[in-house]
């Protein structure tokens, strides 16, 4: 798709000049700082031993550019196409052999930066997702500002044209999402874009981490590497993650293991299935209750450990991992709150995310999954015979209180068991019968659908589930998921996709990327046909206001015409089934569809659900 | 959605919502007693019972509680078993929580709020949960 307007400014001429005279670089520089008009002046160097009139045979810049990014290991390079960007995708292709990265075509930027970020909460490791640095940043933006709410990193590589004002570029197009971003650069020379694209590469991947952006001039990527340039790749070492103060992580475990009622309180704790680890064997350690808002695959749902939000008021010590929100007002008045977390460590003031002040009591600014490993080293170091019977004590009484949980959750999941529009749980309850003995992964919000799936699930293992979206905002789940399905499809794990009709319709082309790349998951819809906690919110300002109760659905009701989500899917090379409102209908549409996904293919199923 | 139905406020009369009332709370009565059921009787419960589940939706009760009264994480489970008219009406016009309030009688007649409890009275009980195999799996 060919956004670029024709530009009126040749570059060849340009570079001609440039060589010549360097007056072009001149007038160039007058927008440019100190540091980038030295950086620029190297670039003139680089561009001034090029000759121009032998442009095609020379390598591109962007082939150098690949040399640079192939080794950070990127996969994939989701991109929408513009012709600013062209010259690295020309080079993805045919320099690469569009393998490792491969591209991933996306129907909208939004859906390409979405897809990046479902991709790395299965697989660990960031994609790169190729834009247009103005219209197509535009629309990628709120995406970018899920994966910065969501601590994760997204590598943003801007096709951008800054010497032509005729084309719709940008003087600094990261600048629209500054705020939440960790970093970015413009690199006006090869030299630089090498040190800038491992700089990037390695603060995106230190906690917390974040997305980053680098804009990337046409000219450089089109331009040949000028002879005799020494580009050097810089090598890039991970970060090791910032561990908390030896001190204050032995005061942490002498608070936890005196506690009466110890709980964790665990938001994105757990950046791999280490974390996960750590965290159960803290928990069993001090037989302590563990609060999780499943942001990340944090603790099994089953594990008896786990609690409700409730066990936070009962608490004598609470310790926040990777918890910035939680506030001092919910615990006790005499309760400590302790907290480790990387949200200090880096942040941005725009827009807010951040919520109250946290009153700890100890704050330790570290990464929790780094710290976890000394903790539970003093936590052993603390432990006496004595103490061990007390926590054996709170085990019992703890495993009771999810018990009766449990069984609270089956009572009310046969509520309206047998009713259509479907029960929720019973779409739950049907699809993990015919999931519990395969290798599953849900890679979706678990908060849909009255939290079903996390409650009558076992999730064990970090690729069980992606955790929740970060910004909440709507049109993040559909892409997201696709990005995980990918990720989990070379492990040949089946992905469940329990998706939201409202956020569905934000980027339904997204389908169409998932059967073109051959992403096999299985979507089911939770097609209530509205948005629906929008119409609670209409009806309770509505009943504060004393006016009309009846019309909470205008604005909010996605009815009249109903939407055909099966129909729509198969438009794009899904098989799907529906709409189906029998409950008696769905376990067979369940089988058929894992049926078909099993093969290596996508399929939807149309539900119609109840509100929640 | 789709089920919606827009009604008007022109609201009933009193004695249609007394009918309604004693209605409903015959209904427990006429049980233990083991009359022979009165065909109006029965014909006007189920007109209310139907008009309760329009306006069930059309009051946009079914948003946090479900079509059927079932409960969500939004709202809990209706059961009419164990609340009595006075009690779900005085609830209904002021409720607690982030419930909506439906205080006035423009906002809700009592007729209609009448209705939606026939409608949740006359609903099954749910089933027992030991007797859904999919609820007693691992």
């Amino acid at each position: 798709m060919e956004k670029q307007e024709k530009g009126s400014f040749n570059r060849r001429s340009f570079l001609k000049a440039a060589a010549s005279s360097g007056a072009a670089l001149a007038a160039g520089a007058q927008a440019l700082n100190a540091q980038q008009a030295e950086r620029a002046s190297t670039s003139a160097a680089e561009a001034a031993t090029a000759d121009v009139e032998v442009l095609d045979e020379g390598r591109p810049g962007s082939d150098f550019m690949m040399d640079v990014l192939k080794p950070l290991g990127f996969e994939y390079v989701t991109v929408n196409p513009h012709s600013d960007s062209g010259g690295l995708q020309e080079s993805i292709i045919n320099y690469t052999g569009n393998r490792n990265p491969e591209l991933i075509t996306c129907l909208h930027e939004e859906a390409a930066v979405a897809m990046a970020h479902g991709f790395f909460k299965i697989e660990g490791k960031p994609l790169a997702a190729l834009i247009y640095s103005s219209v197509g940043l535009q629309h990628a933006s709120m995406a970018v500002y899920s994966a910065f709410c969501d601590r994760v990193p997204v590598y943003l590589l801007l096709g951008n044209r800054v010497e032509d004002p005729n084309s719709r570029s940008a003087q600094d197009p990261a600048a629209m999402v500054r705020d939440f971003t960790k970093w970015d650069d413009a690199p006006i020379s090869l030299s630089h874009f090498a040190a800038s694209a491992v700089r990037a590469y390695s603060v995106a991947m230190t906690p917390p981490m974040m997305p980053v952006v680098l804009s990337v001039d046409k000219s450089l990527q089109e331009d040949p590497i000028p002879d005799g340039a020494k580009l050097h790749i810089p090598k890039y070492s991970p970060n090791i993650p910032p561990q908390g103060d030896s001190s204050a992580v032995s005061e942490v475990a002498r608070l936890l293991v005196n506690a009466e009622f110890p709980v964790l309180a665990v938001e994105r704790a757990a950046r791999t299935e280490a974390g996960l680890r750590y965290i159960i064997e803290l928990a069993e350690l001090l037989q302590a209750a563990v609060v999780d808002t499943i942001q990340r695959m944090n603790f099994p749902s089953r594990n008896p450990l786990s609690q409700d939000s409730s066990a936070i008021r009962n608490a004598d010590v609470v310790l926040a991992l990777e918890h910035p929100l939680l506030s001092k007002s919910r615990l006790k008045p005499d309760a400590k709150l302790v907290s480790i977390s990387s949200f200090d460590l880096f942040t941005r003031s725009n827009y807010w995310h951040f919520g109250h002040y946290q009153e700890a009591d100890l704050p330790i600014a570290a990464d929790a999954e780094a710290t976890l490993p000394l903790l539970i080293e003093e936590v052993k170091r603390l432990i006496t015979a004595d103490r061990r019977r007390a926590f054996d004590a709170r085990r019992v009484k703890l495993i009771e209180s999810s018990q009766r949980a449990r069984e609270r959750d089956r009572v009310l999941a046969s509520q309206g068991w047998d009713g259509s529009p479907l029960s929720t749980a019973r779409i739950a309850a049907e699809l993990w019968d015919q999931i519990k003995t395969k290798d599953w992964s849900l890679v979706s919000r678990s908060d849909g659908m009255s939290d079903w799936a996390w409650k009558l699930w076992s999730f064990e293992k970090y690729y069980h589930h992606i955790g929740q979206s970060g910004s909440v905002g709507v049109g993040y789940s559909n892409p997201a998921s696709v990005g995980a399905a990918l990720a989990n499809r070379k492990y040949g794990r089946l992905s469940i996709n329990l998706q939201n009709d409202g956020d569905f319709m934000f980027l339904p082309g997204t389908l169409w990327t998932a059967a073109h790349h051959k992403i096999p998951m299985l979507t089911v819809m939770h097609n209530n046909r509205a948005y629906n906690q929008e119409v609670m919110v209409v009806s309770r300002m509505a009943g504060r206001r004393h006016r009309d109760m009846t019309k909470a659905h205008i604005g909010n009701a996605i009815d009249n015409p109903n939407i055909d989500y099966a129909q729509l899917a198969r438009s794009m090379g899904w098989y799907s089934e529906g709409p189906i409102d029998n409950p008696n209908e769905l376990g067979p549409a369940i089988r058929r569809a894992l049926a078909v996904v099993e093969r290596g293919e996508p399929a939807l199923l149309d539900t119609i659900t109840q509100p929640n | 959605m789709n089920n919606r139905v827009v009604c008007s406020f022109s609201g009933k009369l009193l004695i249609g919502v007394m009918g309604a009332l004693l209605l409903i709370f015959a209904i427990p009565a006429a049980g233990v007693q083991a009359q022979q059921p009165v065909p109006e009787a029965e014909t006007a419960l189920a007109e209310n019972v139907e008009k309760g589940k329009r306006n069930f939706v059309t009051y946009a009760c079914y948003s946090c509680h479900g079509h059927s009264g079932q409960g969500s994480d939004s709202g809990p489970r209706l059961d009419t078993n164990r609340l009595t008219f006075p009690a779900f009406s005085r609830y209904v016009r002021q409720p607690a929580g982030s419930m909506p309030q439906y205080k006035t009688q423009n906002q809700l007649p009592d007729s209609a709020l009448a209705d939606i409890y026939a409608f949740l009275k006359s609903l099954p009980p749910p089933p027992d949960p030991k007797s859904i195999p999919l609820l007693n799996g691992d």
